[in-house]
């Protein structure tokens, strides 16, 4: 469980430290305050084996993948865009202490670290030597092909990947298997191969009723879920009741989100969860219900999770929950601003007393 | 959510409740209408902050808003109520945020003298650090260069002598609605407005004190000195 993090030289972070992390973890603040880019570099450093997470991110994949001028081709496509003011010159840094559990006071803390750096191969003196340990011919790739190289902390060995015309080229990725992580986006649900690989772990796991259980939140009249493999795309169909079941996808936004974020935590048990934008789809009654819910899951299955919001409503239904279920030391609020000072961004972190100081003026202010 | 400290505001004076901000916000006004000297009014923000319980939760909250690195002064009104060391609690309450962590709010060793060091913090105890009370009576002391406060004072002494029974904690509140509605009397509008209400801050709202430059009073030299640390 990640205990601090730290983020340098990433989209519009030039250097940003979040302390005191607990179990969960909700991150609010304005516009452009770098909300999404803090789940997206968490999301990155958990996955810090390889660059495989970088790639499976959709809003790192568009951005990577989206040409800094639009006149220009995808032959001029740039790593610049996920580093801060577009400077390629400086690595991206991102760390964090963990605390791990079931360890003595003094192994109990390790920290990780990720390098992630933008390197020319036309002005490399080993080229030939990289180009082989990229796993390609020497020929294959353009002179002026972009690469970016990410080193971890824990194995030492670095991972290349490189921007050609038609994509990404990644040839020696392993598989992310340093800590199961899953980001939920603020606009695009799961995908229907997400949605079955996490349908079949949690059915194998007899949680099935933890999902329905979930959902009854949302529709009291749910009895089962279950999943429709014909066809080409597997989706899943609830019963609410009727004589025969119906698509998930026919129901509201919230039971596709909340069904989303059960599927994605039983998923990721013993890792992290990123949930962006966690208010999409919710109504404001019952959110309290909902946290009180992801209090349990992630407690259950010992997984961290941190979500965005915009939302004051979710703010103070996290706070109500946490404290109603006697938790409040679980949950910490993050607050991203800029700071008038510096001019960079910031991040202040509520803890219980400061919660409570929060909550007895209702989340408001009066001033002048 | 609203910013507890807006972008500008270098100069926060803390009060107990929507009274005291009236009282203040009118009193810093007349400071700087009347004064030869340039007050940065513009920079104060008069924030709330509910009661003496809740001055810790107040500052535990201010410490963590934006712009608190910004700020230069800061100004702490607290009513001695029945505590004659009124002053070293609003030092305790401080003390209790500083274990927190940093950012940390200067302790000023004397009250309406500030702290050394930036952002400069000053303590205001109403209506003195000697005399139980609240920010009631020190109006009530002011309002005494009008004629009409002596009235009010011998009407309620013969209250006292009939035996009608008048919560001491609410006898000044009462004295100074009386003494606004004998002061309009003639006013039908303006007693009916009034008697509608029960604030203290009724009082600002009218054109009393202007007209009466009570603001000048003897009884608000220390607030007025204070008033003028925090905006100076």
């Amino acid at each position: 469980m990640y205990k601090s993090f730290r983020v340098k030289n990433f989209r519009c972070f030039k250097d940003l430290q979040i302390n005191d992390l607990g179990r969960v973890n909700l991150i609010a603040g304005k516009n452009n305050t770098g909300k999404t880019a803090l789940l997206e570099a968490m999301h990155v450093l958990a996955g810090t084996y390889s660059g495989q997470v970088l790639l499976r991110n959709p809003g790192l994949r568009r951005a990577l993948l989206r040409p800094e001028n639009e006149s220009e081709t995808r032959n001029q496509l740039s790593w610049s865009t996920i580093f801060f003011g577009l400077n390629t010159s400086l690595a991206i840094e991102l760390s964090a202490s963990e605390r791990i559990p079931n360890r003595t006071m003094d192994k109990s803390q390790s920290r990780i670290e990720l390098s992630i750096q933008s390197v020319s191969f036309s002005n490399d003196t080993d080229d030939e030597s990289r180009y082989k340990s990229f796993g390609y011919q020497y020929d294959v790739l353009p002179d002026d092909t972009d690469i970016l190289k990410l080193c971890p902390s824990l194995d030492g060995r670095p991972t290349y990947l490189a921007l050609i015309h038609s994509g990404i080229v990644y040839p020696r990725l392993k598989p992310s298997r340093f800590r199961p992580s899953q980001l939920l986006h603020a606009r695009t649900g799961a995908s229907a191969r997400d949605i079955e690989r996490r349908f079949n772990r949690i059915q194998k796991a007899k949680k099935i009723d933890a999902l329905v259980t979930a959902l009854e939140l949302i529709e009291p009249r749910i009895k089962d879920v279950r999943i429709n493999t014909d066809g080409w795309l597997s989706h899943l169909m609830t019963d609410i009741g009727l004589d025969y079941m119906i698509a998930m996808s026919e129901s509201g936004e919230g039971m596709n989100r909340l069904s989303d974020i059960i599927l994605a935590m039983h998923e990721a048990k013993g890792g992290i969860i990123f949930i962006d934008e966690i208010e999409n789809g919710i109504h404001h009654s019952v959110q309290n219900k909902i946290w009180k819910t992801i209090g349990e899951v992630a407690r259950e299955l010992d997984i961290q999770v941190f979500a965005t919001t915009h939302s004051l409503e979710m703010i103070r239904a996290a706070y109500e929950a946490f404290t109603e279920a006697g938790r409040l030391d679980e949950f910490r609020y993050h607050r991203l601003s800029e700071s008038r000072k510096t001019g960079g961004l910031r991040a202040t972190t509520y803890n219980e007393l400061d919660l409570e100081a929060l909550a007895a003026f209702d989340f408001d202010h009066e001033v002048r | 959510m609203d910013e507890l400290i807006p972008e500008g505001k270098t100069r926060i004076l803390l009060v107990e409740g929507s009274d005291d901000r009236v009282f203040f916000d009118r009193f810093v006004n007349h400071l700087a209408e009347t004064s030869d000297a340039q007050f940065n009014v513009t920079e104060l923000s008069i924030i709330e902050y509910g009661g003496r319980d809740k001055l810790t939760l107040r500052l535990r909250e201010l410490k963590k808003a934006d712009n608190f690195e910004l700020v230069t002064h800061m100004g702490i009104v607290r009513d001695s109520d029945f505590n004659t060391d009124a002053f070293r609690s609003v030092q305790d309450r401080i003390k209790t945020v500083n274990n927190d962590g940093p950012p940390h709010i200067q302790v000023p060793n004397q009250p309406s003298v500030p702290s050394a060091n930036v952002p400069q913090v000053s303590v205001l105890i109403v209506p003195s650090v000697e005399r139980e009370g609240m920010l009631d009576d020190l109006v009530m002391e002011a309002l005494t260069i009008d004629p009409i406060a002596s009235c009010v004072n011998e009407y309620f002494n013969c209250l006292q002598s009939a035996e009608v029974q008048v919560v001491p904690e609410r006898e000044t509140k009462a004295k100074i609605r009386t003494f606004l509605i004998a002061k309009n009397v003639d006013r039908a509008t303006a007693v009916s407005g009034i008697t509608d209400r029960l604030f203290l801050s009724d009082a600002y709202e009218t054109s009393l004190w202007q007209e009466h430059h009570l603001w000048e009073s003897p009884a608000l030299q220390e607030t007025r000195d204070f008033l003028t640390q925090l905006l100076d």
